[in-house]
């Protein structure tokens, strides 16, 4: 494309705004590829883009001054916060002006702007969430009851190891009192043999012992952690119900 | 550039532009002056340079230049003002942060 014909689409494009902008505007970019010379006429043009893209960026400006305040120019030409990115603004604003609203006024506007679609974002964050929370309930509400039931089932576990050690330990005791009378009545062998038979189920017995505490003590406080940081990964930034 | 140039700081930096020529500019050359700073692409000033403009930050005149009327921009006194006051800003806004990536304490 050359400039003439960059040109011509240019002022058909721009045939929808007032006479006096078109004329601005054309007279802007024809001194533009003059004041070029010809041999940055081709960079300028692939630069340009479009006639479309520059007439967009001349017609939205003049939007902006009848109160679209969310768009800004930027050195990557004209951008809208509204559709795009939110930018961040520099925020020089809060001194009033000698008189001169213009670019105070309407930064200070588009700054406004900015924190209300952040607002609207988060409260869209949360309708999704709760909706995707509603979705997968059947996952995590079996997971959830996953885990439960495994506590539930390390809790009676433990109940049951101590009942068993605690029978271990009487019986221990009651072989280990027969045997003794046994050596009494003159039964050498029957006696040792019952001792060891008490010493080895007693021994058992604390096995039992040592199991329960250690779960009690650090396996199910762990567990207990691990939940607690998986609970933290899956909801970051929001305190564990403990 | 990782840093978004704002409205008000590209207003800042073409008013800063046009006030060096005391004579006036124009817009091919502002572009060429701005893109020594940051970059711009060729048809971001059009809409900033109309719109200060009109806000009466410059004012513009018709110059003949090789047979051709060329447009030149000019900072009125408003323009100056507004300039300055930018620029006050800017040093405020730059050294607290250049403060606070050096490490030291603000003020």
């Amino acid at each position: 494309m050359r400039k003439e014909e960059f040109m011509k689409r240019l002022e058909t494009l721009l045939a929808d705004i007032s006479e006096e902008e078109r004329r601005e505007a054309l007279s802007y970019y024809w001194g533009y590829f003059e004041d070029a010379g010809e041999e940055n006429e081709e960079r300028i043009l692939r630069e340009l883009e479009s006639p479309e893209k520059v007439a967009a960026t001349i017609k939205a400006d003049l939007k902006t001054d009848q109160g679209m305040e969310s768009a800004a120019f930027t050195e990557r030409g004209f951008e809208d916060a509204r559709f795009g990115q939110e930018r961040q603004e520099i925020n020089i604003k809060d001194k009033p002006v000698q008189g001169q609203g213009g670019a105070w006024e309407q930064a200070k506007q588009k700054f406004g702007k900015g924190k209300e679609a952040v607002d609207e974002d988060r409260t869209l964050k949360i309708v999704l969430i709760v909706i995707a929370v509603v979705l997968t309930s059947p996952i995590w509400l079996s997971i959830l009851s996953g885990v439960v039931s495994v506590l539930i089932g390390l809790l009676g576990a433990v109940v049951g190891f101590i009942g068993v050690a605690f029978v271990l330990y009487i019986t221990g005791g009651v072989m280990f009192g027969i045997g003794i009378g046994e050596f009494a009545v003159g039964g050498v062998a029957a006696g040792f043999a019952l001792l060891g038979a008490s010493l080895l189920v007693w021994a058992f017995a604390i096995l039992i012992t040592v199991l329960c505490v250690w779960l009690c003590g650090k396996g199910i406080p762990w567990l207990w952690r691990a939940l607690g940081k998986l609970w933290k990964q899956i909801f970051p930034g929001k305190e564990q119900a403990v | 550039m990782v840093f978004n140039t704002g409205a008000a700081l590209l207003d800042a930096i073409v008013l800063a532009v046009v006030s060096k020529e005391k004579e006036g500019t124009y817009g091919y050359k502002i572009t060429q002056d701005v893109r020594q700073a940051i970059e711009v692409s060729e048809s971001t000033l059009y809409p900033v340079l109309r719109r200060l403009q009109k806000d009466g930050c410059l004012e513009v005149y018709d110059m003949e230049c090789g047979g051709r009327n060329r447009r030149y921009y000019k900072i009125t006194d408003r323009g100056s003002a507004q300039l300055d006051l930018y620029q006050t800003e800017w040093v405020t806004y730059s050294s607290k942060i250049t403060m606070l990536f050096s490490g030291g304490e603000l003020a």
